[in-house]
């Protein structure tokens, strides 16, 4: 049956809502799965790559030490530095002078290892020498070089990354202290390049991007160097040193697709709230199908401002790999909630079609006229309907799980028999329909006839229990019987009229026939009756008759059969009678006639023919002979019994 | 046949056209490649010279290409090869490459931080140099052959006191810094270079004992072989009108411009007998 189209909508969105809310919590759970695996990854480039950092500055920071001892803390250079010390304007320059010309060798060298600054500190905090830009000195350093002011004053090296006036490096500042005496300080500083090569020997996969925050380090710069650095991609608030990389110690430009990557950072949440958080973090970018990890790891000056960030760029296939696993995840997930979803659909409509089947059928079956149960393969009722529980008088609490054939099913005599000989079991048992009328009694134990139609139910060929249809016909019946008696009987006397004899005689013929047993017919008429009808009228006529049928009636066995045969003659059928015995009846008959007076008519007489069966007889034949006789009585002055001769 | 050959026609030639306007458009936005004078620090020379180009990029929508080269030999041949479309070069540079190469044309002199397109070349000694050019006997550092501060300055002025400048070791160290403090180092008794260039080392000594009259001024020379004469009107104009407000974010080119007269050179001309 075919749900509404309402119906079908509401269970489709249902359905839609319900699948689609499981599906975002799957979802979710894929992707926090996701996100976790990449937290997890991310994490741990963040980790190894700040170990990866502090293994290379360190090793540089060890070499410069080594350096500082071999080559600062000399003699010759500790007299220059001294001389300057103590001396006037002039004195210092010359100093100066010396200082470069005894240690321009050395920075040469210096250059050659990465060392890209060798610079000279007064005591009280001024450049003295630069190696790496000779004509700037004098300059304070103050309020640009904290590592320097904090290696004077506690004339201890000081290590870290700093921003300066020329370049920006990792400095290691030595405080210059002999015999006793303090004589400044000196730097040998590394540019980034220098570490970017360490961190490239530990892995050459990795591309390396410092970026400089402009609101340290511009303030600090030589107007003269202010143009070797731009704004980055990323921010203005972030300069990359050289970004054309024109100048010869720059370090090599980002790989085309790490230069991809570095774009789109400017728009990654993710990358700029790490940038802004100044911590170290790793965040994961996806470009033309290729996942890569940007580290961040924040560089803090000596003073503790942030004041760099060095980002590191690698694709990672750890998680494409992890991505890919989502995507196909995701796709299975998607595909199988669609099923879900579908056979949900199905399953709901189905039953959305069995519950409306089983409401129509309760409605059918309780405004039905017939009874209706349903047996389990034990013969146990699961289901009555109303009209079933009103024929039988019985509550449904009553009847459920009850054998019916037990509780309400009676044969002939209204009694009962055991289950396995019930007509409709038997037929059931062989999965055939059973149509047939039968007994069933009522709680208070009336009988009903009722008409029985019985299905079996078959699951995998196997009888799972039955339907049965009854039908109270007990009226029906009665009116039948009362119909038929009319068909068969005179009205007027209440006998059984012509047809039915003329039936009955056929039956007796045959059964004579078959047995060999003959019987007898006695056709009587009343002598004169036109004459009674003529004297007193139809109606005492009438009363002639049923006065005659009660004489007759008396006499004749239940056996026996007297039927009107026309007008005012009679036939009476004798079964498993002789000649004998239906002359000597008739004998009787007639002599009852004679001593029975009708009150206002007086006696009555009448005319008896008695014929027996013979083999071959037909109806009419015996019926020919028997009225034969009978005129023989007539013909015989009326009031006497002609019989066949033996 | 002849059917399918004309229905692809009209296609054939959209697809002629989409050529010819992206080759035409190749042409104008092709990228210009300007080389700086390599006179002092390369790290100074690009950081003072970004600034201009930037402009220059901007105004002529066409991007352009810083390219260092510390040879001026090197800058003059790959100029005539084509391969620089613009160059900072002094004047003894510029005389020689339009010598034998008439394709060089100057656009605008750069003026010093006096306003004026000229400037002066010194010699330049240590606090312990000699104290007059007539005293200098050992020896003399350029910063490049073609250097008008270099070979030709000393030269000029060796030549003024009776120095010759053949009875002295001398040798070219790439840019004037390098000679700048190679005197100041001692490696060498004197050196040239431009006397602006020299006063940013007094506080290492370095002392001017001598200095030229004032020579014509740096100029921006473009190449006719690659640039477009469009071009080259249209970076003229722009140099020489170029607003105070967009000059001051200058670092070379600052003090502004000026037009370029050739016979300003002449004296580089005369002089060349300096120069070998």
């Amino acid at each position: 049956m075919k749900l509404p189209d309402r119906l079908y909508k509401r269970i489709c969105w249902g359905v839609c809502l319900l699948s689609l809310a499981f599906w975002s919590c799957g979802a979710a759970y894929l992707r926090h799965e996701r996100d976790t695996q990449e937290k997890l990854q991310l994490a741990g480039q963040t980790h190894a790559q700040e170990v990866a950092w502090q293994a290379v500055t360190t090793a540089h920071r060890i070499a410069m030490q080594a350096y500082f001892d071999s080559y600062i803390m000399q003699p010759e250079v500790l007299d220059i530095l001294q001389a300057a010390t103590t001396g006037d304007r002039n004195q210092q320059a010359i100093e100066r002078v010396r200082l470069y010309r005894k240690l321009s060798p050395v920075y040469e060298q210096f250059r050659q290892r990465d060392v890209r600054q060798l610079h000279f500190h007064t005591p009280d905090n001024r450049s003295f020498l630069r190696f790496h830009s000779p004509h700037n000195s004098g300059d304070s350093l103050v309020a640009s070089r904290p590592s320097v002011v904090e290696a004077n004053r506690t004339r201890k090296p000081v290590f870290g990354f700093e921003t300066g006036r020329v370049i920006i490096g990792f400095r290691n500042v030595f405080p210059i202290v002999w015999q006793g005496q303090h004589l400044g300080s000196v730097e040998l500083s590394q540019p980034f390049e220098a570490v970017r090569k360490g961190l490239h020997d530990l892995d050459a996969a990795k591309d390396y991007l410092l970026l400089l925050k402009s609101s340290v380090l511009l303030p600090k710069l030589f107007d003269e160097h202010k143009k070797n650095y731009a704004p980055s991609l990323i921010s203005q608030d972030w300069l990359v040193e050289d970004p054309q990389r024109e100048l010869p110690d720059s370090p090599p430009p980002l790989s085309p697709v790490s230069q991809e990557v570095y774009k789109l950072l400017k728009t990654d949440q993710g990358f700029q709230a790490a940038l802004a958080a100044g911590k170290p973090a790793s965040v994961a970018i996806s470009h033309v199908g290729q996942v890569f990890q940007v580290s961040l790891v924040p560089l803090h000056d000596t003073d503790g401002a942030a004041s760099a960030v060095m980002l590191t760029f690698v694709r990672t296939p750890e998680l494409e790999s992890l991505y890919a696993s989502h995507r196909t995840n995701l796709l299975v997930f998607t595909i199988m909630t669609l099923f879900g979803g579908t056979a949900l659909y199905l399953f709901l409509s189905s039953m959305q079609t069995v519950l409306e089947q089983e409401q129509r059928l309760a409605l059918i079956t309780s405004n039905i006229a017939d009874g209706i149960y349903v047996m389990d393969g034990q013969g146990r009722i699961t289901f009555v309907n109303e009209r079933a529980t009103e024929i039988l008088g019985v509550a449904p609490d009553e009847l459920n799980g009850q054998i019916a054939h037990d509780l309400f099913h009676r044969h002939a005599g209204g009694n009962q028999t055991v289950l396995e000989e019930c007509p409709i079991y038997r037929v059931i048992q062989t999965r055939g329909r059973y149509e047939g009328e039968e007994q069933f009694i009522q709680k208070n134990g009336d009988l009903l006839m009722v008409e029985v139609a019985s299905q079996p139910m078959l699951k995998s060929g196997r009888i799972i229990g039955s339907v049965t249809v009854f039908r109270d016909i007990t009226e029906r019946k009665q009116l039948e019987e009362q119909l038929r008696l009319l068909s068969i009987t005179d009205p007027l006397t209440g006998v059984y009229n012509r047809r039915f004899l003329q039936e009955t005689l056929l039956k007796e013929l045959c059964r004579a026939e078959r047995h060999g047993e003959p019987f007898s017919l006695i056709m009587l008429d009343i002598d004169h009756f036109k004459q009674v009808n003529d004297r007193y009228g139809h109606d005492v006529g009438d009363q002639v008759l049923r006065h005659l049928v009660k004489l007759i009636q008396k006499r004749i066995r239940s056996s026996d059969c007297l039927a009107r045969w026309g007008g005012e003659e009679f036939i009476v059928l004798l079964p498993h009678t002789g000649l004998l015995a239906a002359a000597a009846l008739a004998e009787t008959l007639l002599e009852d006639l004679r001593v029975s007076e009708l009150k206002g008519v007086g006696c009555v007489t009448a005319s008896f023919g008695v014929a027996v069966s013979r083999p071959g007889d037909t109806v009419e034949q015996l019926g020919q002979r028997a009225d034969a006789l009978m005129y023989l009585a007539k013909q015989a002055g009326r009031n006497c019994v002609r019989a066949e001769s033996v | 046949m002849v059917k399918v050959k004309l229905k692809g026609l009209p296609w054939f030639a959209v697809v002629l056209l989409v050529c010819l306007f992206a080759a035409s458009g190749q042409t104008e936005g092709r990228e210009l490649v300007y080389t700086p004078l390599p006179i002092e620090q390369p790290e100074t020379v690009i950081a003072a010279n970004r600034p201009l180009v930037s402009y220059l990029a901007k105004q002529l929508k066409t991007p352009i290409a810083i390219r260092y080269e510390k040879n001026y030999e090197d800058i003059l041949r790959l100029f005539q090869e084509g391969k620089i479309d613009i160059v900072h070069l002094g004047p003894l540079p510029y005389v020689i490459l339009r010598n034998s190469y008439t394709k060089a044309e100057s656009l605008v002199a750069i003026n010093e931080p006096d306003g004026k397109a000229t400037y002066t070349c010194a010699m330049v000694t240590a606090f312990d140099g000699p104290l007059s050019v007539e005293q200098v006997r050992r020896s003399i550092a350029f910063s490049q052959p073609l250097s008008t501060c270099g070979h030709l300055t000393a030269g000029y002025l060796l030549d003024k006191h009776g120095v010759k400048l053949e009875a002295l070791h001398h040798d070219y160290l790439g840019n004037q810094d390098q000679v700048a403090l190679a005197v100041v180092k001692g490696t060498y008794e004197v050196g040239t270079l431009k006397t602006a260039v020299a006063k940013k080392y007094a506080s290492l000594t370095l002392r001017i004992i001598e200095e030229t009259p004032a020579f014509p001024g740096f100029l921006l020379v473009a190449n006719r072989a690659t640039v477009t004469p469009e071009q080259i009107r249209e970076i003229r104009k722009l140099l020489l009108g170029i607003a105070s407000k967009d000059r001051a974010a200058l670092v070379m080119g600052q003090h502004g411009f000026a037009p370029v007269l050739d016979a300003n050179y002449d004296l580089i001309r005369q002089n060349l007998k300096f120069f070998r």
